[in-house]
């Protein structure tokens, strides 16, 4: 492998060589999306794409050197820390199952992965008072965090924040409920309320009822 | 577990893709001649070497539902890699920090012919064909295991699936530098790419002469006292998988391993040209599209 390095808007592949030594005196190098550093310390691509060199502001010493995909959505996964949305299989007295469609904004259709929300998982405060069929049914969406890798069957997942629960869930008439406060969701329609772990909305629709 | 893809049209630009075609190393045209459809092919005429050559094609994105796949072709050796996921895993045993591959070969029925094939009527047939697709599929495995940065997809696996469509003895090389391209392709981060060379070392004549044979047909390689294959990790210049077939003596493997790393190397250039100008087509297409 040639020893040179890359230019600033090359086209580089997998190993290409992006800045030779990551830490000196003068400059601090780190790899963004699409590079990494080797056990020696240089900064070398992961993916194909081009070159960008980004700096901080306020701190010129520091670089960091990602490379830019042309058209391919990039590979996400479930790690522990990301937020996923997913469609709820099936609700138990303990647990939800749920099906991840969705890593951060990016979809990942077909690859499987499954998640699930424990009763003590639900919400952050009055966890022993919580029961599952008042949280989620099968069907809903729901927007929630990974906590944990969870077994070699399903990721573990948490809905234990304001911003977490469902976000969009149809009625028992069939018609898409309306969010009116955290723990309620009122179809349009019939006008039954129906109850549910809610993410927070910008505004409930109706909060007056 | 491999899948055979629907064959489907892929859009190509003709005479604009450099390394859809190229020769490398020392060469020779008589067997494998690139036809007028395949443009674009390289003579590179190196080496005092007046030995077989070799032909070699790569391409990428050949594959419809693939999220990444490539076709290589090695003289009579040919094949197809795809790559799906990284997906949920299914197996409890892959479940971990890292990600996990499974990789599979597949031996098309028509991969081997003639006499390579050995006797149709054998009972043995089926059972030699698994044989050698474990143990390809073994060595892809060992070979770009430590390629891909298993880090990034934790608890899911990669699926890499290689058809072999024919096998002119240089699948051992073809599969894992295949596999490494379709990976490329599919955009799932690498360390590095992985570049495999074979060489084989003809030591009949007897008289103390050694002769080296860069990727050997099948036929050569009944003719080798032995056959060296090397997988490359050329970035760090790290060899991930080395096997030598049949018996070579000690002073003689350091000159193989040497001219099984300038193959890999050789090998290398025409793959990152090859996804080079692959990137540089999408990017256009991209800015085209903008304006």
């Amino acid at each position: 492998m040639s020893a040179t390095v890359a230019r600033v808007g090359d086209v580089v592949v997998p190993g290409s060589l992006l800045c030779v030594a990551a830490q000196t005196e003068v400059a601090k190098a780190e790899a963004g999306a699409g590079a990494y550093v080797d056990g020696r310390g240089a900064v070398l691509a992961s993916v194909v794409g081009k070159l960008v060199v980004s700096e901080p502001k306020g701190e010129p010493a520091r670089k960091i050197f990602s490379v830019q995909t042309a058209s391919r959505k990039p590979k996400v996964v479930p790690v522990v820390g990301s937020t996923v949305t997913c469609n709820v299989t099936k609700v138990t007295p303990r647990f939800a199952l749920l099906d991840i469609v969705c890593v951060g904004v990016e979809s990942v259709p077909g690859s499987g992965f499954r998640g699930m929300v424990r009763k003590e998982n639900v919400r952050s405060f009055e966890i022993d008072r919580v029961e599952m069929h008042n949280s989620f049914r099968p069907g809903d969406v729901v927007r929630a965090k990974v906590v944990s890798l969870g077994t070699a069957r399903s990721y573990e997942l948490s809905t234990a924040d304001k911003d977490l629960g469902v976000i969009a869930a149809m009625g028992e008439a069939n018609e898409p409920l309306i969010p009116i406060s955290f723990e309620e969701m009122k179809c349009p329609v019939t006008g039954v309320i129906e109850k549910r772990k809610v993410a927070k909305q910008d505004s409930f629709a109706t909060l007056d009822k | 577990m491999a899948t055979l893809y629907r064959p489907r049209v892929v859009r190509r630009a003709r005479d604009e893709t450099p390394s859809r075609g190229a020769r490398i190393g020392p060469t020779d045209a008589r067997s494998h001649k690139p036809s007028g459809a395949r443009s674009g092919g390289i003579d590179t005429e190196t080496e005092e070497n007046e030995g077989p050559k070799t032909f070699v094609e790569v391409d990428t994105g050949v594959v419809g539902g693939a999220a990444g796949s490539a076709y290589v072709k090695v003289n009579g050796t040919r094949v197809l890699c795809s790559v799906r996921g990284p997906r949920a895993i299914k197996k409890s045993s892959d479940f971990g920090d890292e990600g996990a591959l499974d990789c599979t070969v597949r031996l098309a029925p028509f991969a081997l012919y003639g006499e390579a094939a050995g006797p149709t009527s054998s009972r043995n047939v089926e059972t030699r064909r698994i044989k050698r697709e474990q143990m390809l599929s073994g060595a892809l495995l060992r070979a770009i295991k430590g390629s891909i940065r298993l880090d990034r997809f934790p608890k899911s696996v990669l699926e890499i699936d290689a058809l072999v469509l024919s096998d002119d003895g240089a699948a051992p090389a073809v599969i894992p530098s295949c596999a490494s391209l379709a990976i490329a392709d599919s955009g799932v981060e690498m360390r590095d790419l992985v570049a495999c060379a074979q060489v084989g070392v003809s030591d009949a004549a007897g008289k103390g002469v050694p002769s080296f044979i860069s990727s050997p047909t099948l036929a050569q390689q009944a003719a080798c006292s032995s056959v060296m294959t090397m997988a490359l990790l050329p970035a760090s210049e790290t060899i991930s998988d080395l096997t030598i077939k049949g018996t070579v003596s000690h002073s003689l493997a350091g000159e193989t391993s040497k001219r099984c790393f300038e193959g890999c190397i050789t090998l290398h250039r025409q793959m990152r040209e090859h996804l080079v100008a692959k990137a540089e087509q999408a990017f256009a297409d991209l800015e085209g599209e903008e304006q």
